[in-house]
């Protein structure tokens, strides 16, 4: 753990934010023969509320998880321990990385990424 | 960068990539309703997922923010006061909601599909209850927050909540029915002098790194989790809200605009926190080492306890055993009645007392002592007339009139047995047996034999004790005798009591008084026993070489043996019978390499020896038969050796002493006396000389004064008398003359040279000679009369030794011939007088003036005929 690495860390393009540090979606990556998959399990998130962006060897994901059902009229929560958080999450690959599908399905979010 | 953009287009839904369409999920999640159909409650599910599908969104949901939260970024929130903490980005922190405007914030979060709201920190420092915080009460930096748990329970809401972003408070929206404000989020703290921040991050680490060692408990996840965080500005948030620097410092680090000013606060307050454990640690390690070590001297004493319980030494059980011990010992005792009433109140004393008590060992001593006395311990006499008789002669040779006394004594004892002992005082010169006549005596009757030394005693103490109540105080010599020797009736020697001291401490002889009378000595008290112990049995026995140093009263309570010297002939046997044989045995020899005839044991007797006992002849004759014991150790001889006088003149040197012998011939004006000494007796010569034109009479020769008189009553007489002994008395009168008595050196005192002086100034005056074989003794007197004096027999001995033939004594001491041992008596001619005029008479080679003499004493012819005819020797 150097103690340069510190400033290296602030001085990423897009400013890190504690808020997208308070939730850390987990996720899976598997090597395939011409790039690799990530698998987040992220159940409960729309469409609109994630953003990715590749860079380089770099595969940035951040997000929020809203909670749809408290907004309700006539639901009052008792109580509430599903996280609704904003999030972010890097990925480093060895090679440079491009084009991509995503998918969602059964709560899970599948990104392919293609070596570039 | 295309690829980047595509995928941004693509992430707002524009794209047809995604497949995650919003009816599938709606399908989704329809169809899992469907899966679990109730029918009674169809109207409530219903109504529910009809809720949930609603598409009218409420003012709530379209106040949320769509956009990614970043600094300068304006939001309105319901406002969380905080009473007691400051929350830092990122930290994890549970919270308890009790107040109705607080729980109206957090229900109105917890409705929105973000869950955020802000906390900010009250100012004021007391907790003032349950009134509500106001828009005015608060810091004016705060927090973003965002409730991870949310639990409501009857009268709170308890909530896990985490920091997201520092925020501004900008406007106050509402205070009613909760605080609502617009908030600004803060951007994150920036470096002004990344130098600066590297030194404070480097600080701060070791700083840390010191603090773990102060931190005993510390756990190991959380020490890895602060090591492992290198960003400094987590790092600082993070300890802020683990640690508790305190609310305001905790404040202004939420509101440091630059890393620089919150490395700084953190760091100042972490040193402060350092200090303050250093201080706590070394409080705590000091109380911790004075407890450790009374503690450890308290197990330590504790265990020496135990060990010695276990070894029945501990303090108290030593304490019960000994007064157990003294208790048994007390009880089986033979202790007259007194004696056990007053032991027995000791031990009672003594039991009350701690043993750490000067007292208690001062008790246990005196206990120990009384109980050790033979208050009713008696040996049985032996009562065989006949044994004892043997025993005192095997032990000593002659002495028969002690030898008597005791066989009396015995006599006694066998027909009244509660009789008393008798207190004996033997007298004589050294080395004549006295003390070991006491042991021999003691030996015959069976008793226990100790002995005292009073030589140079001089302190009343040593002999009747110290008062106990001294430091050091023991029994008198007397009681610690009859401890030692365990019976109440032992031969008790009293040595030497004729050099008893006395000075201002006291005076041994009057304590002596009472242990010495036989009236009073049955209760004797010891200042350190103080119980009367009984006396009455010791068979005391007092010896002294001189009777005149004892005071009278003392004398008077003894009974008087005197012991006289030995003659040649008793020294003769002694050396025989005891001597020589000891001295063989002693020095290795038998009895067939060594003999001594008795011509040589008379020579070495008169030659080498000068004494009334027999030490010297011991030690001369030990000197003879080592000689010898060394030339037959050496090989040098093997046959017996034969000691006779030239031998022994060999072995032993020339002699000695030439003893004052009768000389063949006296010139005129000299005459022969005897003197008694302590080491016998001698004969001794007084010299006379006309001093012409002179008067008076001179004398010398060491005289004391009862001599010097003596010697004047002598010379008044003749001056007298003249005409009687055909003196002139113009001769006397025109003459002076000069009386001297040799050995000048040696002090003379008494008045037994009176008739000799009479007979060498009759010599001188008359012109005629003294007869040399003829020795004289007696006190005159002015009118002629001749009195008995002392030592008779030393005297008669000195005189036969010195080989005198015939020996004038006064006729009062006629019987004490008969301790005149026969061999002597047989050798000696005995004239006995009663006036001076006898003396001449029978002094004289010539009976110069019978005629006048017989006239004049009207007695008939012939002294000799007075003298019993079996004292004149038949040579």
């Amino acid at each position: 753990m150097k103690e340069g690495n510190i400033f290296f860390k602030f001085a990423v393009p897009k400013e890190v934010r504690f808020a997208a540090r308070s939730w850390d979606p987990a996720a899976d990556i598997y090597d395939a023969s011409d790039g690799w998959l990530i698998k987040i399990e992220l159940p409960g998130i729309s469409r609109d509320d994630f953003e990715i962006s590749i860079k380089d060897k770099k595969l940035y994901l951040s997000g929020v998880r809203r909670d749809k059902t408290s907004c309700r009229e006539g639901l009052v929560p008792r109580q509430v321990e599903i996280t609704y958080s904003r999030f972010e999450k890097t990925f480093f690959f060895p090679d440079e990385i491009e084009e991509s599908k995503v998918e969602y399905q059964d709560g899970f979010l599948y990104i392919y990424v293609k070596r570039h | 960068m295309n690829k980047q953009t595509d995928f941004e287009l693509f992430a707002q839904g524009k794209e047809a990539n995604f497949v995650c369409k919003e009816e599938s999920r709606e399908e989704n999640a329809d169809s899992n309703y469907e899966d679990d159909p109730e029918e009674e409650h169809e109207d409530f599910v219903a109504e529910i997922r009809r809720l949930l599908n609603s598409d009218d969104e409420s003012e709530k949901s379209k106040n949320q923010q769509k956009e990614a939260i970043s600094a300068g970024k304006r939001l309105e929130l319901p406002v969380l006061p905080l009473r007691k903490t400051v929350i830092f980005p990122e930290a994890i922190v549970p919270l308890v909601v009790g107040r109705k405007k607080s729980k109206a914030a957090v229900e109105e979060a917890i409705g929105t599909e973000e869950k955020l709201l802000v906390g900010v920190t009250v100012k004021s420092e007391e907790d003032d209850g349950e009134s509500d915080a106001s828009t005015s009460d608060v810091y004016q930096v705060g927090i973003l927050i965002n409730i991870k748990k949310f639990l409501r329970s009857e009268d709170n809401i308890q909530l896990i909540v985490q920091g997201i972003e520092r925020v501004r408070i900008i406007e106050w929206v509402q205070e009613e029915p909760f605080l609502k404000a617009t908030v600004e989020v803060l951007p994150l703290p920036h470096v002004r002098e990344p130098e600066q921040v590297e030194a404070l991050k480097r600080n701060i680490n070791d700083l840390i790194r010191q603090a773990f060692d102060l931190i005993p408990n510390m756990p190991p996840e959380l020490r890895m989790n602060i090591l492992s965080t290198a960003d400094p500005l987590r790092l600082s948030y993070f300890l802020g809200s683990v640690l508790d620097f305190g609310k305001e410092q905790e404040q202004k680090m939420l509101e440091a605009e630059t890393l620089d000013d919150l490395l700084m606060i953190v760091h100042a307050a972490i040193a402060r926190e350092i200090e303050i454990l250093q201080i706590r640690m070394k409080i705590a390690s000091d109380t911790q080492s004075e407890i450790e070590k009374s503690q450890r001297e308290y197990f330590l004493r504790q265990q020496l306890k135990q060990i010695k319980k276990e070894l029945g030494e501990d303090e108290e059980s030593i304490e019960k055993a000994e007064v157990g011990e003294l208790r048994k010992k007390l009880e089986t005792a033979d202790l007259p009645e007194e004696v056990r009433l007053e032991a027995e109140r000791e031990l009672k004393r003594m039991e009350k007392l701690p043993n750490i008590s000067p007292d208690y060992h001062v008790i246990r001593t005196y206990l120990e002592y009384i109980l050790e006395l033979p208050w009713n311990k008696l040996t049985e006499d032996k009562l065989d007339l006949e044994e004892t008789r043997r025993i005192l002669d095997e032990d000593h040779y002659g002495l028969e009139d002690v030898k008597e006394r005791i066989l009396e004594f015995l006599a006694v004892v066998k027909l009244r047995p509660d009789s008393k002992s008798p207190i004996l005082c033997f007298v004589g010169p050294p080395g004549v047996g006295k003390t070991s006549l006491g042991m021999s005596i003691a030996r015959a009757l069976g008793r226990k034999f100790e002995r005292i030394s009073l030589g140079g005693m001089r302190d009343e103490a040593e002999l009747r004790g110290h008062r106990r109540t001294y430091v050091g105080s023991m029994p008198g010599r007397i009681i610690q005798a009859l401890r030692k020797c365990g019976v109440k009736n032992p031969v008790l020697i009293l040595d030497e009591i004729d050099k008893l001291g006395m000075d201002f401490r006291g005076d041994p002889a009057s304590a002596l008084l009472e242990i010495l009378d036989p009236a009073q000595n049955h209760s004797f008290r010891d200042n350190y026993i103080n119980l009367p112990f009984d006396l009455s049995k010791v068979f005391f026995i007092a010896t002294a070489n001189q009777l005149s140093p004892i005071p009278m009263p003392l004398r008077d309570r003894m009974e008087i043996i005197q012991l006289s010297g030995y003659s040649e002939a008793e020294k003769l046997n002694i050396a025989k019978k005891y001597l020589i044989p000891r001295q063989i045995k002693e020095n290795g020899l038998s009895v067939e390499q060594i003999e001594i005839t008795e011509d040589a044991i008379r020579f070495v007797i008169s030659s080498y020896t000068r004494e009334a006992g027999v030490r010297q002849l011991e030690r001369t004759i030990a000197k003879l038969v080592r000689k010898i014991a060394f030339r037959v150790a050496r090989g040098e001889v093997s046959e017996k050796q034969i000691i006779d006088i030239q031998k022994a003149k060999e072995l032993l040197g020339s002699p000695v002493f030439y003893s004052e012998e009768a000389r063949k011939e006296l010139p005129v004006g000299v005459a022969t006396g005897m003197a008694w000494t302590e080491a016998g007796g001698e004969i001794l010569f007084v010299e006379a000389a006309l001093l012409p034109g002179g008067n008076g009479l001179m004398l010398t020769g060491h005289l004391g004064e009862v001599m010097k008189e003596s010697a004047q009553a002598a010379r008044s007489y003749l001056w007298s008398h003249a005409k009687d002994f055909g003196i002139d008395p113009e001769l006397i009168k025109t003459n002076g003359v000069h009386l001297h008595v040799p050995a000048g050196a040696i002090p003379k005192d008494g008045p037994s040279a009176g008739v000799t002086m009479a007979t060498a100034l009759a010599s001188i005056y008359t012109g005629k000679k003294v007869r040399s074989d003829t020795a004289m003794t007696g006190e005159i007197t002015l009118s002629g009369q001749v009195l008995p004096i002392g030592g008779v027999k030393e005297k008669v001995l000195a005189a036969h030794r010195a080989g005198i033939k015939r020996v004038i004594l006064p006729k009062k001491n006629e019987s004490e011939l008969e301790n005149i041992p026969e061999d002597v008596r047989r050798g000696l001619e005995f004239v006995f007088v009663e006036r001076i005029d006898d003396v001449i008479k029978a002094a004289f080679q010539e009976n110069i003036t019978q005629k006048d003499i017989q006239q004049e004493s009207g007695k008939t012819d012939g002294v000799f005929a007075e003298v019993p005819s079996e004292f004149v020797a038949e040579k």
